[in-house]
């Protein structure tokens, strides 16, 4: 059996890149709006500009940072159980976060989103069989600023079960995400040895590191939390519209992240990831679902991949405004394609506008797509048992056939792919108007979301990490966490 | 055949985006002791106008419209000393910056770009601008507009720090606010009592436009 793979970079296409990169963080450097990761640097062997704040970085840091990055990890569930592996060419998929906005299922319209949507979303996720991490979906209206980061991700880690995506706005923000995954996994050494979330680290382009972002990387480092690296490099905006020079970018914004990120605790896993995404030159908008965005995933994955590193990527969002034909085919070849490119985790199922709008009725429709792009990377398998000679022979040309034959029986589940109702392979009926995708998909929510049983913590720990969360709030001068009557909360 | 006119040809070179072109028409103009306030409005204005435009149809692109601004404001430095100022004024004046903390400016530059075409003198003030920077510069300028853009959940309340400053300053009836940014709302621009919220450039320019015809009948 050949596993599908698709591949745009060729080796040289690829080293060109890398020298390019590494000529960058050399020459140009990366400039970081942090002085203890400027310290932290400085101190590995990078020549630093302090009143620039820049950072050049010999190939020798680079190279050796190489060496200590782990080319694989496993992430882990809430019951310490290993769910998912990322190496190689195995592929995960992972709902997109931080939308600002969600699209209502009874009005269509694209509106803020509320607690009880974060709660609902994520205990949808939870029921996606082709989804295997939970993140923060949306940014809830109805959390105060001070908390948006950590109290979002204090909900999922009490009550749900598949391992997190996660990251913060402020420095605070994600070290108290560390202090309760720490009670979670009972300690440092179960923490480090099975993690259960991994963290976000987004560089500016081009070629910067903001402070904070500087400092939440640092801090996961040193916790050995994962690192997911996110440079998002807009073609002819903030990187050359040529899509080779932003992949230079993006190569030389990744590597810093790991240069850093190894200095601090060499070993640190990360994910070499990315969120590249085309501009669009009629509207200034950031389209997501563009065949750029899919070039620049593809290419960024293969770079990651020679490397030596696990990979993640966005692509398989949609840019529309509605659940609609749009939508359908931008996630469709990008969930697609990122499955054939062998991503190790793809984040943006439920996504639409612009990565700014996560939808429960495009969630399900996409855990659809997803399942159809795991079975795609499955392939044919040929062996004696599956072509079948003697099985063709003795079935003969009878009206027979196949159906109810052993071979059938014990064959056609692992042949074959079965989407939800979603996907409509019923009948014809004339004389009626069939249902929509978006029909069905509201059919499903409401199934799903009924069926749907919480994974809860023991009480302990929910005391311990509930009493570190209203710490946390207090001292950002909140002295009440938000009521959850009305969400579907049951933690 | 008959040749154009030395300002009509300037036209021709923008829209066409032959900055060299541009440059050496000006100087023959020049030279011919042309009238530059003509060679301004007939010739770069008029050509500039004529990318946006195109711009708002689809026919022009981003690039294309940000060179187009571009050469025309490498050539003003040449007529300045030799236009008046009544043609100098402009539809407005936009002063413009990502609020602090926030180094995100494609938007920004864009918004630029097209306010520029459109007749707006633009002064850009770049990214992480402190409030008090925004205070004093409005102080200085005295824009029509002030433009505060902000991408980022944890930096968009420096939009309604910079409001607030300016109210305490008394210095907020003397402007119009438009607020700009991927977390930005029309909500959170009543919120913080902001003239506007642009969700894109061209309604912002539509927006902006409305403002100013409001505060300014003709």
């Amino acid at each position: 059996m050949l596993r599908p793979i698709i591949e745009i970079l060729n080796h040289e296409d690829i080293q060109q890149i890398v020298d390019a990169a590494y000529d960058l963080l050399e020459t140009f450097g990366m400039k970081v709006n942090n002085q203890e990761v400027l310290n932290i640097l400085a101190n590995g062997g990078a020549k630093v500009d302090f009143d620039q704040m820049v950072a050049f970085i010999p190939p020798v840091m680079v190279d050796n940072a190489l060496k200590t990055v782990p080319s694989s990890f496993n992430v882990y569930d809430q019951a310490c159980k290993s769910v998912a592996t990322l190496a190689e060419d195995i592929v995960h998929f992972c709902g997109g976060s931080v939308a600002l906005n969600i699209l209502d299922s009874d009005t269509e319209q694209i509106r803020k989103p509320k607690l009880h949507d974060l709660i609902q979303i994520t205990s949808l996720i939870e029921t996606l069989e082709n989804l295997s991490f939970v993140t923060g979906t949306v940014m809830p209206d109805d959390i105060p600023i001070q908390l948006q980061d950590a109290y979002r991700y204090y909900l999922l880690m009490l009550n749900t079960s598949k391992p997190l995506f996660s990251g913060a706005f402020t420095v605070d923000g994600l070290r108290v995400q560390i202090k309760m995954l720490k009670v979670l996994r009972g300690g440092d050494d179960d923490l480090k040895s099975k993690p259960r979330a991994i963290f976000a680290a987004n560089p500016t382009a081009p070629l910067m590191w903001g402070g904070i972002v500087a400092q939440n990387m640092v801090d996961s480092a040193r916790a050995s939390i994962p690192v997911m690296t996110i440079p998002m490099p807009l073609p002819g905006g903030n990187a050359p519209v040529t899509l080779a020079g932003t992949l230079t970018e993006h190569t030389a914004e990744s590597l810093s992240g790991i240069v850093i990120t190894q200095l601090v605790n060499p070993g640190t896993p990360i994910l070499y990831g990315g969120g590249a995404i085309g501009l669009e030159m009629r509207h200034g908008t950031s389209c997501i679902g563009s065949v750029e965005s899919h070039l620049l995933g593809i290419g960024y994955n293969q770079i990651g991949k020679s490397l030596g590193l696990p990979t993640a990527s966005n692509i398989g969002q949609s840019d529309s405004k509605r659940v609609d034909s749009q939508s359908g085919l931008e996630s469709g070849i990008g969930i697609t394609l990122a499955a054939l490119a062998g991503i190790n985790m793809s984040r943006g199922p439920g996504m639409l506008a612009f990565a700014n709008c996560q939808s429960y009725e495009k969630l399900v429709i996409d855990n659809n797509i997803c399942g159809t792009a795991l079975r795609l990377t499955q392939g044919i398998e040929c062996n004696k048992e599956t072509i079948g000679l003697d099985v063709i022979k003795s079935a003969g040309r009878g009206a027979k056939g196949h159906l109810s034959s052993a071979h059938t029986l014990k064959w056609f589940k692992k042949e074959i792919f079965f989407p939800t109702d979603i996907i409509d392979r019923k009948a014809i009926q004339t004389g009626i108007k069939s249902s929509t995708a978006w029909e069905r998909a509201k059919e499903e929510v409401k199934e799903r979301l009924a069926e749907y049983e919480p994974t809860y913590l023991p009480d302990d720990k929910v005391r311990e990490i509930k009493a570190i969360m209203l710490a946390y709030a207090k001292s950002k001068g909140v002295t009440k966490l938000p009521d959850l009557t009305g969400t579907g909360w049951t933690g | 055949m008959i040749q154009k006119s030395l300002p009509e040809q300037i036209f021709d070179a923008i829209t066409n985006l032959d900055g060299d072109l541009v440059a050496e028409l000006i100087s023959r103009a020049l030279d011919q002791n042309i009238d530059m306030n003509i060679v301004l409005t007939e010739g770069l204005t008029a050509g500039l106008r004529k990318l946006g435009e195109g711009f708002e149809k689809g026919e022009v692109f981003i690039p294309e419209l940000m060179w187009g601004a571009q050469i025309v404001q490498q050539n003003m430095e040449k007529l300045e000393a030799h236009i008046s100022k009544s043609n100098v004024e402009t539809k407005g004046k936009l002063l413009i910056g990502s609020v602090e903390n926030d180094i995100h400016d494609v938007g920004k530059n864009i918004v630029c770009s097209v306010f520029s075409a459109a007749g707006y003198h633009v002064i850009d003030l770049g990214v992480d601008v402190s409030t008090e920077i925004f205070i004093q510069r409005v102080k200085e300028e005295k824009p029509d507009i002030l433009g505060l853009s902000a991408l980022l959940t944890t930096t968009m309340h420096n939009q309604r720090q910079i409001i607030e400053a300016l109210e305490a300053e008394g210095l907020r009836k003397n402007v119009k606010i438009i607020i700009g940014g991927a977390p930005a709302s029309e909500a959170w621009a009543r919120e913080i009592n902001a003239d506007a919220f642009a969700e894109d450039v061209f309604l912002g320019l539509k927006k902006a436009e409305d403002l100013l015809e409001k505060s300014n009948p003709t």
